[in-house]
Formats: structure tokens, C-alpha cells, sequence
């Protein structure tokens, strides 16, 4: 019996860093041509290109078009797909970062602090619809049917984002704590996995066997993969590092439910939980950076940061062994690689 | 710590996996449902179809004359019902009646295509089967059609002539001889135009 695969035997080739600026490059080339440049540029449409250029991992549309490519598919023919998946991601972001009260986006305020909530939300609408435009284009390269599925698709994660945003801000709102991890993956699970890797893995999938692939084992492999991808996000954000991009505990401020958060909260004594209680009441502006310190070593205190690093190899593991039942009969090729390297490259990013 | 994570994450992942083939199986339960009352709404149209073309039979019947009084047709029709081994009402047994349409011919077409039908019968004094093996297309490479039977409603007593044209038929003209079941001699033609 083959050992079960564990993250330390894998390391993260130099490939994957190539392949996300090779791939990151041809999409953000083919996304320029959806932009629109004329009026309102100043309201509308240097917003939307605000996003997209301030140089994205380009993770999501690279996955793509490698995961088209291991299955023997054109990656000219996973382009549009591509292309869709960016522009949705840019525009969810815009909208999640209003509902986050979030300071920081790639390393520049976010775009509601630089022009207000409306032109941002209207910023996001617009993008949201212009990803449907390489979606419809779709039909041109390969096909309507195949065009049609994918539409349905990208309906879909639409969908699972939704519910999965919708959990998280309700969780916030209500004042949920003691939340159990189960409740955390089922959220991470459609807040982040699906448009992140499962998405992006079923339409490559589906582009590059011309749509004779059953899509459903990429969720459990996405799941995983982003499940451990997320918390590893999570967790970067407690270290400080610019090239992070975003504000230090800054989910911590924000109030999110994280899986140390979590922990610590469960952990925690009967005193230690008020004030938790009392602080994730407060509204976002009412909270002080002596509090967020408090919590952030009462993580520490309690271990949460290593539960949840721990957690999340666990998780990268079995990502490991579902992409061996979906891409191990696969012939080997830079594409194949890719995917598979992207398993341990999530905990050595920045 | 990671045993707890995998077990935990395998847990979620499959409690979601079973949660949507629940709903699947519920979407699919509803969606067969509206499927059944489409194919309702379909058999509906496809009745209206065939009640049109029997109108439109009716009225060239009318318009033409003849063909369906022949006396031919209808000792087929007698004929029928004999061999059928049902007691015949008296009046089906005289010379030149028919029961139920009064003679009306009915011609079912199962088509997508636009398609036009000729039954040319010549006046022919005994009783015989009418039966039609294939059309042909002048072009031999073409496919015939062979879908083609002559039968008799059970409720109407009419006679009915039954088409079926497949989707992927070229547009032509097919034609065939109408001959006697039994004795096999040429009672008339059959001419079916399939159109572009």
C-alpha cells in the first residue's frame, strides 16, 4: 500500500511562480481588451481597472487554463473562461471589501476608501456583468453547448460565493461565537473554495476533455486545496509582512470568524469569553488596537495559531491524495505539475 | 491535530456532497414533473398537427372527389373489419358506405419537416389491403422511406394513413406503388414531397 502523501515530501517547484506570471500575463492581456475606455472613465471604468492592475496572484484563472492544458485542452480555448473567472473574482472583491469595512487591497487603500461606497459598489456591478461578456464570447471558440455549460458553471459558484459571504456577514452581524471548525470549512467551503480552485478546476476540466468529464470529484480536491488555502490567508494576515498586501489582524479588527478566532474563543475562560463578546459587538470603528493585541495574544496563549496551521496541512494532505484520483493517469507535463506544486505553494506564498 | 483536520474536513465535504444529491434529487423530481406536462403540451401540439392535416385531408378528399368512395378503399375498410374477426354493423357490409368519417381519409405525419402527401388510388372493384413498402427518393444514394402503414381507427372506423418522416431526411420527392397485400398487384401510387 503507496504511503499516504504528506506535505513534507512535496515541495513547491520553482514552476509554479513561472507559470503564474506566464499565465497571470496572457489572461490579464486578454481581460485588458474587456475594459472599456470611454466615458465615465473618472466614475466607472478607471475603477474597474483598478483592481485588476494592482497585479493579483492570478491563481484562479492560471488554474484554468493549466488545469485545461493537463487535460489535454488549448489553453487559447480556456482563455475567455479565464478571463470570466478574474473579472467575477475582482468584482466580488470590490463588494466583499465594502461589507469587510476592509482598509487595505494589494497594498493600496481599497476602492471604497478612495471613492466612496457607491462609485465602489457600482464599480462592482458593472465588473460582475462584464464577466459576462468573455463567457458569450465562449461560444465562438468552443461552441455553444460547451459555451452553455460553463455558463451554467459560473452560475453556480455565483451561488455557492453568495451563501458563503452571506454565512460569514450573518455570523458577524448576530454576534455568532463558540462556532465550531465544521461550521468554518462549511463557510470557507463556499466562500472560498469554489471560486478559487473548484471553479476554476471543473471549467479547465470541462474546456480540456471538450466536456466528457464528470466535474464532481474536483470538489472534494478543491475543497481542500482551498480550504487550506484560506486558512493559510488567514493566518498571514496575523504576521506582518507589506508584501502581504493587507492591514496586520486586520480580520481580527474586522471581526471575522477565523478558525483561530475560534479556537481561542473556545478556549478561552468564562472571563476572557465577555470580553471577547463585548468586543465582537462593537462596530469596527469602536474597536481599539489594544484590544486587537489582547486578542491576538490570547491566540497565542492558547495555541490556536498552531491548531489552525496544523489543521490546515492536514488539509493540504488530502488535497494531496484527491489529486492523485484525478490527475495521477494523467500524462505528466508542466500543466500537471502546476497543479500539483500549488498544493504546498499555498503555505509559502506572500 | 492534522488526523482531526482531514477527518473533520472529510466530514464536511461529504455532509455538503450528500446535501446536493438530496436537492439534485428534488430538483430532478421537479423538473420531471414540468418535463411530463411539457410532453403533454408537446403530444397536444403534435395532436393539433395531425387534426390539421386530417382537416387538410378532408378537404382535398372533398375537393378531389372519389378517391376515398372508391369502391375499392371502402371493401378495404369491410374488409378489414371482417378480418379483424368484429361483428360488423350491417350497414359497413353495403356496397360504397363507410362507417365513422363517411369516408374521410385520415393521414397522420410524425414530421419536423414541412412535408406535402399525394395517395393517388385507382378505381378498383373487389375488396384488398392496401399496403405500401417504401418510397423512394430518384436519387438511389438517398434513404427510403419505410415508416408508411395503412391502418383502421378502432373508434372512428376510419382508415388511416400513418407517416413517418425522420428529422435527418433529405428534401426530395419519394414515391411508391400501393398494392395489394394479399395478391401484391398495383392498386395506385403514393407520393410523399419532403420539403428544404
Amino acid at each position: 500500500m503507496a504511503p499516504a502523501p504528506t506535505t513534507e515530501r512535496v515541495h513547491t517547484p520553482q514552476l509554479i511562480p513561472k507559470m503564474l506570471e506566464e499565465y497571470g500575463t496572457m489572461t490579464r492581456q486578454a481581460l485588458r481588451e474587456y475594459l472599456p475606455s470611454g466615458a465615465p472613465r473618472q466614475h466607472l471604468y478607471d475603477l474597474l481597472s483598478d483592481y485588476p492592475e494592482r497585479g493579483g496572484k492570478m491563481m484562479r484563472s492560471s488554474l484554468c487554463l493549466a488545469t485545461a492544458g493537463a487535460f489535454g485542452g488549448r489553453r487559447e480555448d480556456a482563455l475567455c473562461s479565464a478571463v470570466a473567472i478574474e473579472l467575477l473574482h475582482n468584482a466580488l472583491l470590490i463588494h466583499d471589501d465594502i461589507e469587510d469595512e476592509s482598509e487595505e487591497r494589494r497594498g493600496r487603500p481599497t476602492l471604497h476608501l478612495l471613492h466612496g461606497i457607491p462609485l465602489a459598489l457600482n464599480a462592482g456591478d458593472t465588473l460582475s456583468l462584464l464577466s459576462l461578456r468573455p463567457l458569450l464570447d465562449n461560444a465562438r471558440h468552443i461552441g455553444s453547448r460547451l459555451a452553455m455549460r460553463i455558463l451554467k458553471e459560473t452560475e453556480r459558484v455565483a451561488w455557492e460565493s453568495a451563501e458563503g459571504q452571506a454565512m460569514e456577514l450573518g455570523w458577524r452581524r448576530d454576534n455568532c461565537n463558540g462556532l465550531h471548525d465544521a461550521d468554518y470549512l462549511t463557510m470557507v467551503l463556499k466562500k472560498t473554495c469554489w471560486l478559487a480552485i473548484i471553479h476554476p478546476s471543473r471549467v479547465g476540466a470541462l474546456i480540456g476533455t471538450r466536456g466528457g468529464i464528470d466535474p464532481e470529484p474536483f470538489i472534494r480536491f478543491g475543497f481542500f486545496l482551498g480550504a487550506a488555502f484560506q486558512i493559510q490567508d488567514d493566518l498571514l494576515n496575523l504576521v506582518a509582512d507589506r508584501r502581504y498586501g493587507k492591514e496586520l489582524n486586520g480580520d481580527i479588527c474586522e471581526g471575522k470568524r477565523t478558525l483561530m478566532l475560534n479556537h481561542t474563543y473556545r478556549e478561552a475562560s468564562t472571563e476572557e469569553r465577555r470580553r471577547l463578546t463585548e468586543f465582537l459587538a462593537l462596530s469596527r470603528e469602536q474597536r481599539t488596537a489594544e484590544q486587537v493585541l489582547w486578542i491576538r495574544r490570547l491566540m497565542d496563549t492558547y495555541g490556536s495559531v498552531d491548531y489552525a496551521r496544523r489543521i490546515a496541512h492536514g488539509l493540504a494532505g488530502a488535497a494531496l491524495h484527491e489529486y492523485e484520483g484525478i490527475y495521477g493517469g494523467l500524462p505528466d507535463s508542466r500543466d500537471k505539475q502546476f497543479i500539483r506544486g500549488m498544493v504546498t505553494w499555498v503555505f509559502e506564498r506572500i | 491535530m492534522v488526523t482531526r483536520g482531514v477527518k473533520l474536513g472529510y466530514k464536511v465535504i461529504e455532509d455538503y456532497l450528500r446535501q446536493g444529491q438530496h436537492t439534485a434529487a428534488q430538483t430532478r423530481k421537479v423538473s420531471e414533473k414540468k418535463e411530463s406536462s411539457k410532453v403533454g403540451e408537446r403530444e397536444e401540439i403534435l395532436e393539433s398537427v395531425l387534426r390539421f392535416y386530417k382537416d387538410m385531408t378532408d378537404l382535398w378528399i372533398d375537393g378531389v372527389g372519389g378517391i376515398v368512395r372508391n369502391p375499392a378503399f371502402t371493401s378495404w375498410l369491410n374488409g378489414a373489419v371482417q378480418r379483424n374477426g368484429a361483428a360488423a354493423p350491417s350497414r359497413e357490409k353495403e356496397p360504397g358506405s363507410v362507417n365513422g368519417a363517411d369516408g374521410a381519409l385520415a393521414i397522420e405525419i410524425v414530421s419536423k419537416r414541412r412535408t406535402q402527401v399525394t395517395l393517388d388510388l385507382r378505381p378498383y372493384p373487389g375488396r384488398y389491403t392496401p399496403l405500401v413498402c417504401a418510397l423512394h427518393a430518384p436519387n438511389p444514394k438517398i434513404p427510403p422511406l419505410t415508416k408508411i402503414a395503412f391502418r383502421l381507427d378502432q373508434r372512428s372506423r376510419s382508415p388511416i394513413l400513418q407517416l413517418k418522416v425522420p428529422g435527418r431526411q433529405p428534401a426530395a420527392l419519394y414515391t411508391g406503388v400501393v398494392i395489394d397485400k394479399h395478391t401484391h398487384e398495383p392498386r395506385g401510387t403514393l407520393c410523399v414531397r419532403v420539403l428544404p
